[in-house]
């Protein structure tokens, strides 16, 4: 009996653990996927059910049936086979809204997001806001350059099919531009920000966050310190 | 289009080529008619989102302007403070916090007796209180004190700032402590 309390406990522990990183793999949209799974009408459950058995044979389709009801009242926590197989299957039968929804949430938690920070010290390095202009054109860019993992792309086959790819197009663009409104608007801000701190007195030091779909820069402004500036003088 | 073909677009975008506002066309452009109305109402209601933000970020812009225009000119009257006197209101500590179109804008400026406070940490540390008293009542009366104490708010924001400054850390504070012990 110990025996078997144990083998349980660990049998659960260890379900919990691949829902856990099948979940992290795909941005978190199997949650999405199951509540869009409980909520299809009967006609949709249907052709649920007929392309879960065509794909997964019937001894999986025959599961899944009698488990549903269990899975949808919470009684039964669906094994990460299980979700896997549902985020193949469900997707496709949902609408283009519902399914551009599932993408965009895919793509956003994928992100490869970079953070760069930079110092800038007033009549010292001031040049260096000048290169943050290259690094806006490169965040501005990597929207395009956004691709899905092959696991992710093994799990999603439908993320690659031809609907995926023109709404990734609009994802793209959407992104972009929501990028570099935001480079414009930071590189204004920056040189307000050199303005700020060079009206004020010597401790004042400002700092300037600037957060982009794909990345976060983080710009400081400060005044040169004695020594910086003695260096300067015999530099 | 190839994904080659947009980075391109997207880079001339960029760059100035293409005129604000006709990325979402020109990436849309050669798409089928069956595509488009697939695509037609999250177009539509990203372009919006994306306009509407584009509208609160120049809002942002301006307020934040304003804030930080209000908060230099706060911190240059705490500086001046409201007599003639410049060592009249010579602590404090300011901090704005500031939500930008792009972000947030922090700046922080302080002004105090830089070493003093440098070294006990705690701004209400009896000795500083002891210090500020005797520069308040002792040397700011006097024309060589006042000129000590402006020769000191001078050099010490650099000094306290400055990498050696914790090496002579411990020495200063023995000789500080003593000071303090002395004075009335």
């Amino acid at each position: 009996m110990a025996y078997y309390r144990g083998y349980h406990h660990n049998w659960y522990e260890h379900t919990v653990s691949q829902r856990r990183q099948l979940s992290g793999d795909v941005g978190g949209i199997d949650n999405a996927v199951l509540s869009y799974l409980y909520q299809l009408e009967s006609q949709s459950l249907c052709r649920f059910v007929q392309e879960y058995r065509r794909r997964f044979g019937d001894g999986p389709a025959k599961y899944a049936e009698s488990s549903f009801n269990e899975w949808k009242s919470g009684a039964k926590l669906p094994a990460a086979k299980s979700v896997a197989r549902f985020l193949k299957v469900v997707p496709p039968l949902l609408t283009y809204d519902e399914k551009f929804e599932l993408l965009k949430g895919v793509y956003d938690r994928t992100r490869d997001t970079e953070t760069h920070s930079m110092t800038v010290i007033l009549g010292h390095s001031e040049h260096k806001l000048a290169q943050l202009g290259d690094l806006f054109k490169r965040l501005c860019q990597k929207p395009s350059q956004h691709t899905l993992s092959p696991r992710v792309q093994s799990l999603l086959e439908w993320a690659s099919d031809h609907d995926s790819q023109i709404a990734r197009r609009l994802m793209v663009a959407l992104e972009t531009e929501q990028s570099v409104s935001i480079s414009t608007a930071a590189e204004g801000e920056l040189q307000r920000l050199v303005r700020s701190i060079r009206e004020m007195n010597q401790s004042a030091e400002g700092t300037h966050q600037i957060d982009l779909p794909y990345g976060t820069i983080v710009v400081t402004v400060r005044h040169p310190t004695f020594w910086e500036k003695l260096g300067k003088l015999f530099s | 289009m190839s994904n080659g073909s947009t980075e391109l677009i997207v880079r001339q975008f960029v760059e100035g080529e293409l005129p604000k506002g006709s990325l979402l066309s020109t990436l849309l452009a050669d798409l089928k008619p069956e595509d488009l109305a697939k695509l037609r109402a999250k177009a539509a209601e990203g372009q919006l989102a994306v306009e509407l933000e584009k509208m609160a970020m120049v809002n942002r812009f301006r307020a934040s302007s304003v804030e930080i225009k209000e908060f230099i000119e706060n911190v240059k009257a705490l500086e001046v403070g409201s007599s003639k006197n410049p060592f009249d209101r010579t602590i404090y500590k300011a901090t704005g916090e500031f939500s930008t179109a792009s972000g947030k804008t922090t700046i922080e400026v302080k002004k105090g007796c830089y070493i003093a406070t440098a070294i006990y940490v705690d701004e209400s540390h009896p000795n500083l209180v002891t210090l500020r008293a005797f520069r308040d009542n002792y040397l700011e009366t006097r024309t060589a004190g006042e000129a000590f104490c402006r020769f000191y708010y001078r050099i010490s924001p650099v000094v306290a700032q400055s990498n050696w400054f914790k090496i002579f850390r411990l020495p200063v504070r023995i000789i500080l402590d003593l000071v303090c012990k002395m004075l009335p």
